[in-house]
């Protein structure tokens, strides 16, 4: 049973857009998304020409295409869609579309502040990335894994850097792949390399590489760490020493090893995604201690928690003081943070949002078929047809819920006093 | 003839004794150990439904579609092993035994029965070797050892049959059912009758996986 | 019914085997063999090799040895004897020919279908003895050279057919496009963020068989399910390298699919009509990640098809008149006892059917699952051979036809109907489906 605030209150509502009123019957509305602020609802429809269009707030953009997919708001709010005017895709961002043209572009991805935009493409056969419009000027047989800096001045991906015909398995066993950084490859070839990251001043690269079928190592700038593994995840780099850390499997179990050296003393049956917080002074991972039971390891402490089948969204406070995540259980998910759980459990929780000052923690949850926010374990009291993940005010004080509810668009303040 | 037979029933029988009971006690501990640091996930697919409702099946005959496949088979098969387990407990001359020992004391069978299943276990056991003799996927896959272990179980059982009808040469035999007796005792840890053992790990843990994890029958 | 048997050509030479084996010694095969029994297997083998009183009723489950007219080289414990007791209690004297013959039977004589498990009185899983050595001659280098190309399509592409993420798709913008002149407002969603299902296919389907991706969106549409497809790798849910016995690249396929659901955080999986790729994200997988059972639901084609029906999501307009049969797919029937569920779908669905025997727990394997059809050209004439007890079952039915919901099951039985000149045809159910079903919903 979830708890509610029996004061309740319904939060002011800022923004209401009916966005049923914005289309001709003979539209078929395919997708709905919202700005991070709120402020921006879009409508992509297709129209009764077969034309697919977008709709900001009511307003229908100048360009229509043969086919538009992928809308997805930046961070800094602006509109952006992946276009196809018969002829070439492009990226088309809040009604201006980019110049480059490609065969095929997909997986549009953002800097943290949203001032840089990147797409992975296709031309000719062959791939690259393109970053604010501006393609790679090499591109590549094959592509995957793409990454941007956390500046989003650069771009990084796997790429395959010969072609080779399917079969012939003693070529990919030479090594055919490597990271290309702003289209420029590392000078080494690897067998498989997967996950490229930045360093958090974008200088430096890292991955996950394979060396031959069997040893697994972590490379950085193309040079692999001396030693191998029996395989390794996603690799970080540690904010304030340009460390890098990997999950590694050693010995049928699995732990973290720093710059190719192990690095925790303890030993799980899962490690992965390790994540440290803004100063590096704290490296969290999502860990299985045991079969089938998982956990949360803090600097190689395990939080004791119930048995929980899966954990997922780790997420650091602001001021990297705190963590949260989702953890699931027969199905159930529920939220967990400061080393204990929520023990909220309904059907969906997405991954946690904190306030800026850290002290607070929102989600987005489903429960009984609806969708609604959860504040520092209060359930908002009224649910919704849809809801996007919460954002906090920068005073600290509400929460803006974004809701689509019976056609209509809704921005809601909701004080925190008011969970 | 005396020395051996004090011998037998002496340092022998408790030899053999303890190296069956040790045997099966130190493998069935070793094996859940093991499975707990090293596969412990299998406990957590353990169930005992399951494996209860499998056993049932494998435990009755024709429960299970290859022994309908092998009636010959399940026939001889089930008897020997009813033979094999139940004539050293419900033998008149060993329930004796275990009176003139602890005074315990239970229902024995009757001598034209005992008679017959031991001559049946005696039969089964070359039914199994002319098996493996004459059926060539059998053949090919035996060793050695395969064709022992129905001896091993053959010499104490007839030795035993001879020595009670007190036939020419009964107190040899009966030396000698003592002593082969305790060879087969001893060599149930260290050999493949460690199955009777071992059988109720694997059917558990394949059971559980089938019944509950697969929902599908084994038998 | 006894079908006729042809006989074996040249001698197989498959240079995915052949290359590495050049290079290995006693000493480097020895070390191999040490290292993955004394590191990657336990007590559950020990309890195997000294349970087995080599009793031989394992040999009646096998579909090879009855086929091959009993030949005891193909008897499930007697492929053990040539294989992994050789490498266990022979293993100073193991040269580059036994680990040859170690791999043509570990790859290419045993579907892993677990038919013989059902047929030891102690329940020994010979399907896993078989991956051990698939494990150790993955770890040699020497593995059939079909099956290793698709692992490293697995381990670039995280799809087993080199399928580019792009062309992935293009194929799905494609599908829509023409489903759209059927339906109009018909929607493939890909990337759609918190819908309630996750539909993953296996990369033949983008590469071949497309229609199926269409016909799974109309059954979405008429059913009013709230789907989606991932853009991202994670899409396809098969996984070869569970087959050739590269674990790690097993977990990691796991991993990617699991994750993509996670991330579009959906409520459930549903997999398109595939047996391995089940036995993969259910099974096998996710245990070697240490997920005791998936961290999201996944459900089979068989067992959403059965919800639907039973729910009255979709409901049927007129059954389909042929005479059907139907084969059980090892992996979701002895892996998941979906036996009676696709037997309640046909029961909606078709007007004639006639089981074949035997039959679900008891079936037998289509001769193409376990990876052995991913082994290639090179083997099919010694996968038809070994195919005979299928063909003969088949063609007792007197079916027109076969309903399997397996991409490999489908593919095998298809080559065996070929092959045994059989006047049958082999479909998915959802063929079946969306060939019956109300499209007023």
């Amino acid at each position: 049973m979830l708890l509610t605030n029996p004061q309740k209150s319904s939060g002011t509502v800022e923004k209401k857009e009916t966005v049923d009123a914005w289309m001709t019957p003979s539209d078929h509305l395919e997708d709905i998304q919202v700005s991070p602020d709120g402020d921006n609802v879009a409508a992509m429809f297709v129209n009764k020409e077969g034309e697919t269009q977008l709709c900001v707030n009511g307003q229908r953009w100048e360009h229509g295409f043969e086919r538009l997919w992928y809308p997805r708001f930046s961070p800094d709010n602006r509109l952006t869609a992946l276009a196809w005017d018969g002829e070439a895709w492009t990226l088309i961002v809040d009604d201006q579309v980019w110049d480059s043209r490609f065969d095929y572009a997909w997986n549009t991805g953002f800097s943290q502040d949203g001032h840089h935009i990147m797409v992975v493409f296709q031309k000719d056969g062959t791939y690259g990335l393109c970053l604010d419009d501006q393609p790679w000027t090499t591109s590549f047989p094959g592509i995957g894994h793409a990454a941007i800096s956390p500046d989003g001045t650069r771009t990084a991906a796997a790429v395959q850097m010969e072609k080779i015909s399917e079969g012939d398995i003693f070529s990919f066993q030479q090594g055919v792949f490597s990271t290309a950084v702003d289209g420029e490859a590392w000078t080494k070839n690897f067998v498989n390399i997967w996950d490229p990251v930045f360093s958090h001043d974008g200088k430096k690269t890292a991955a996950a590489v394979r060396l031959n079928l069997y040893d697994y190592s972590v490379a950085v700038n193309g040079e692999a760490w001396r030693k191998c593994f029996e395989c390794v995840w996603k690799p970080r780099f540690q904010p304030d020493t340009d460390d890098v850390v990997a999950p590694v499997r050693k010995g049928q179990s699995w732990t973290l090893a720093k710059n190719g050296n192990l690095f925790w003393k303890n030993r799980f049956t899962q490690l992965w995604h390790p994540e440290f917080n803004h100063d590096g002074s704290k490296l969290a991972a999502v860990v299985a201690p045991a079969f089938g039971v998982w956990s949360v390891a803090v600097n190689d402490t395990v939080w004791k928690l119930d048995r929980f089948d899966a954990i997922t969204g780790l997420t650091y406070s602001p001021d990297g003081s705190r963590l949260a995540a989702v953890g699931m259980k027969k199905g159930r998910h529920t939220l967990i943070y400061d080393g204990k759980s929520c023990n909220r459990f309904c059907e969906r929780v997405w991954p946690p949002v904190f306030s800026p000052d850290s002290r607070h923690i929102a989600a987005r949850i489903e429960t009984n078929g609806r969708y609604t926010v959860i504040l520092d374990g209060r359930v908002w009291d009224r649910t919704y047809d849809k809801v996007w993940d919460p954002v906090f005010d920068d005073a600290n004080d509400a929460l803006v819920i974004r809701a689509f509810d019976k056609g209509q668009y809704l921005k809601i303040r909701a004080p925190l006093s008011h969970f | 003839m005396h020395q051996l037979y004090d011998l037998a029933t002496g340092p022998l029988l408790y030899l053999s004794l303890s190296l069956f009971a040790g045997g099966i006690l130190v493998q069935g501990i070793s094996l859940i150990r093991e499975t707990y640091t090293s596969e412990r996930f299998v406990f957590s697919f353990l169930s005992v439904k399951s494996a209860l409702l499998s056993m049932v099946h494998w435990g009755t005959p024709f429960g299970s579609t290859v022994m309908r496949k092998n009636i010959l088979l399940t026939v001889v098969g089930f008897l020997f092993h009813i033979g094999l387990l139940a004539l050293p407990f419900f033998l008149m001359a060993h329930v004796l035994l275990f009176y003139e020992a602890w005074g315990l004391s239970w229902p024995t069978v009757p001598g034209w029965a005992a008679d017959t299943a031991t001559l049946f276990v005696c039969i089964a056991c070359l039914f199994f070797v002319f098996r493996r003799l004459l059926v060539p996927d059998i053949r090919y896959i035996s060793t050695p050892m395969d064709y022992l272990i129905p001896v091993l179980i053959l010499v104490p059982f007839a030795s035993g049959f001879w020595a009670s009808h007190t036939l020419p040469g009964f107190r040899v035999c009966h030396v000698l059912h003592i002593l082969s007796a305790e060879v087969l005792l001893s060599a149930i840890p260290f050999t493949r009758l460690t199955h009777m053992l071992f059988g109720f790990f694997t059917r558990i843990y394949t059971s559980s996986e089938f019944g509950s994890t697969r929902f599908a029958k084994d038998w | 019914m006894t079908l006729q048997q042809t006989t074996l050509h040249a001698p197989i030479i498959d240079e995915g085997i052949e290359k590495k084996l050049s290079g290995l010694t006693p000493e480097t095969i020895r070390t191999v063999i040490d290292d993955v029994l004394s590191s990657e297997t336990g007590p559950r083998l020990k309890a195997y090799l000294k349970t087995c009183v080599h009793c031989g009723l394992c040999s009646d489950g096998c579909h090879f040895f009855l086929s091959f007219d009993r030949n005891p080289r193909y008897s499930p414990v007697g492929k053990i004897k040539e294989t992994l007791a050789r490498f266990i209690h022979d293993k100073n004297r193991i040269t580059a020919d036994v680990i040859r013959q170690a791999a043509v039977i570990a790859y290419t004589e045993c579907n892993l279908c677990r038919r013989c498990v059902m047929y030891c009185p102690f329940g020994i899983d010979t399907a896993y003895m078989i991956g051990i050595v698939r494990r150790i001659c993955h770890r040699l280098g020497v593995t059939p050279l079909y099956i290793q190309d698709t692992a490293h399509s697995h381990s670039a592409f995280m799809n087993q057919m080199w399928v580019k993420e792009d062309e992935w798709i293009d194929t799905i913008h494609w599908q829509e496009e023409d489903a759209r002149e059927e339906i109009p407002d018909l929607r493939i969603p890909l990337e759609k963020e918190g819908a309630d299902v996750m539909y993953s296919v296996i990369a033949p389907e983008p590469r071949f068989q497309a229609d199926l991706i269409y016909k799974a969106a109309v059954l979405m549409k008429r059913a009013g399910i709230d789907w989606t497809l991932p853009a991202t790798p994670g899409w396809d849910n098969s996984d070869m390298a569970m087959f050739s016995g590269d674990n790690e690249i097993m977990g990691r396929i796991t991993r990617t699919h699991f994750e993509a659901a996670e991330r579009l955080n959906v409520k459930k999986i549903v997999m398109g009509e595939c047996g391995h790729a089940f036995r993969s994200v259910y099974d096998t997988g996710n245990r070697w990640l240490g997920w005791t059972f998936p961290p999201i639901p996944v459900v089979h084609a068989i067992e959403f098809y059965y919800d639907l029906l039973k729910t009255g999501r979709i409901r049927i307009r007129e059954k389909f008149k042929p005479r059907v049969t139907f084969h059980d797919p090892c992996n979701i029937v002895r892996g998941k006892g979906l036996h009676e569920k696709a037997r309640y779908i046909i029961a909606k669905t078709c007007e004639n059917f006639i089981e074949m025997t035997p039959n679900r727990e008891h079936n037998f394997c289509c001769g193409a699952g376990g990876g052995v059809i991913n082994c290639g050209p090179p083997y099919k004439s010694k996968r038809m051979q070994a195919s005979r007890v299928k063909a003969e079952q088949l063609k007792n039915t007197g079916a027109d036809v076969v309903i399997t919901p397996c991409h490999n099951c489908h593919s095998g039985i298809d080559d065996i109907l070929h092959h045994y000149k059989i006047p049958m045809s082999v479909t998915f159910m959802v063929d079946i489906l969306t060939t019956t079903m109300e499209t007023n919903p």
